[in-house]
């Protein structure tokens, strides 16, 4: 099979096949995922760069503990889990912070505002992620901006699927209030 | 289902795709609902949809150049070469006792040179052990990750 033809594969075949020598199939992971590591790395260490380097570390990782990977979870998850246990570790190391779990950064990048959002939209989720806790502003960020369900977020941090789940809460909460009356209602009020 | 039943059991949805009967019930019966619904799950899927890294971004052929790198250093040292290397260094411990040195050794020295010979022979061990294990930590590093279950 062509690299082309992986394309269709789901990501825990083309981890079988890599493992059996499929070497060459690992960049099919790569690409499909490079985004969303690439993102965390964004989250962590705000830079470009760092975030760049951090992503190859993370695969790289990967692709030497592949043999681990069970197939429990899904593959990004796996993924995931490694790139936050990495950045916990590098912001330890680099005596950055006490670790992602006690400071994770305030600051989006590259910022809601940034993201061509509605104002609204991006004003609650500024004043979301600012209003908790450090350590629990990565599972807001994981639910909302990579889609990650309230057991993938606590497969990947650790932190209680309730904890989570009510931090999501409250912060949605504050979404919806923000859109209230926004010029988003009244279109999809028409 | 009253509507704050219905907003909270909106706001406690998990990312995953339909909600439960009694919730899309409430929304088809409710218009006013069925808009704030609209309006939460646009934002939702607008931020998914901008957050992500740019799409031109690729590190694949880092990633690839890498894990070549790293599978030519394994090649340099094929397994049937360790392996090789460790049934010599058995074959050595095993037939040491039958070669004339160790004759020789015992006849000098009695029961004294054995505690030094064991020493060495550890060492030899040791030294193989660690040069295996230090070349090959990602199959140590999954084989105790499937150890610890």
């Amino acid at each position: 099979m062509s690299e082309k033809g992986a394309e269709a594969l789901a990501d825990e075949r083309i981890v079988t096949l890599v493992l059996r020598g499929r070497t060459d199939l690992f960049r099919e992971l790569v690409k499909r995922h490079q985004r969303r590591v690439h993102y965390m790395g964004m989250r962590f260490f705000r830079n470009d760069d760092d975030a760049r380097d951090f992503a190859q570390e993370v695969f790289m990782k990967a692709y030497t503990a592949l043999g681990s990977f069970r197939g429990e979870s899904r593959f990004v998850t796996w993924l995931l889990r490694i790139g936050f246990n990495h950045a916990a570790n590098r912001r330890r190391a680099s005596h950055d912070t006490a670790g992602v779990e006690e400071d994770y950064p305030e600051s989006r990048y590259p910022g809601p505002e940034a993201l061509s959002l509605r104002a609204e939209t991006a004003e609650a989720v500024s004043r979301a992620l600012a209003s908790l806790p450090g350590k629990y502003r990565i599972c807001v960020d994981f639910f909302f901006f990579m889609g990650l369900s309230y057991g993938e977020i606590s497969d990947i941090t650790g932190f209680p699927v309730n904890t989570i789940k009510s931090h999501v809460f409250r912060a949605k909460g504050m979404l919806r209030d923000a859109l209230r009356g926004s010029a988003a209602e009244e279109y999809h009020e028409m | 289902m009253k509507c704050d039943e219905a907003m909270r059991r909106l706001l406690e949805h998990d990312n995953a795709p339909g909600y439960p009967l009694p919730l899309r019930l409430h929304l088809r019966r409710c218009a006013h609902c069925r808009a704030e619904e609209a309006r939460l799950r646009a934002a939702l899927e607008e931020l998914k949809a901008v957050a992500l890294s740019p799409r031109d971004m690729d590190i694949s052929d880092a990633v690839m150049a890498g894990i070549e790198r790293l599978e030519s250093y394994r090649r340099d040292v094929p397994m049937y070469n360790w392996i090789g290397g460790g049934l010599a260094i058995l074959g050595g411990i095993v037939l040491i006792s039958f070669s004339d040195s160790f004759a020789w050794l015992r006849g000098s020295f009695g029961g004294d040179f054995e505690v030094p010979l064991s020493i060495v022979l550890g060492i030899v061990i040791t030294l193989y052990a660690s040069a295996f294990i230090a070349t090959h930590l990602d199959m140590a590093e999954s084989w105790m990750a499937k150890r610890r279950g």
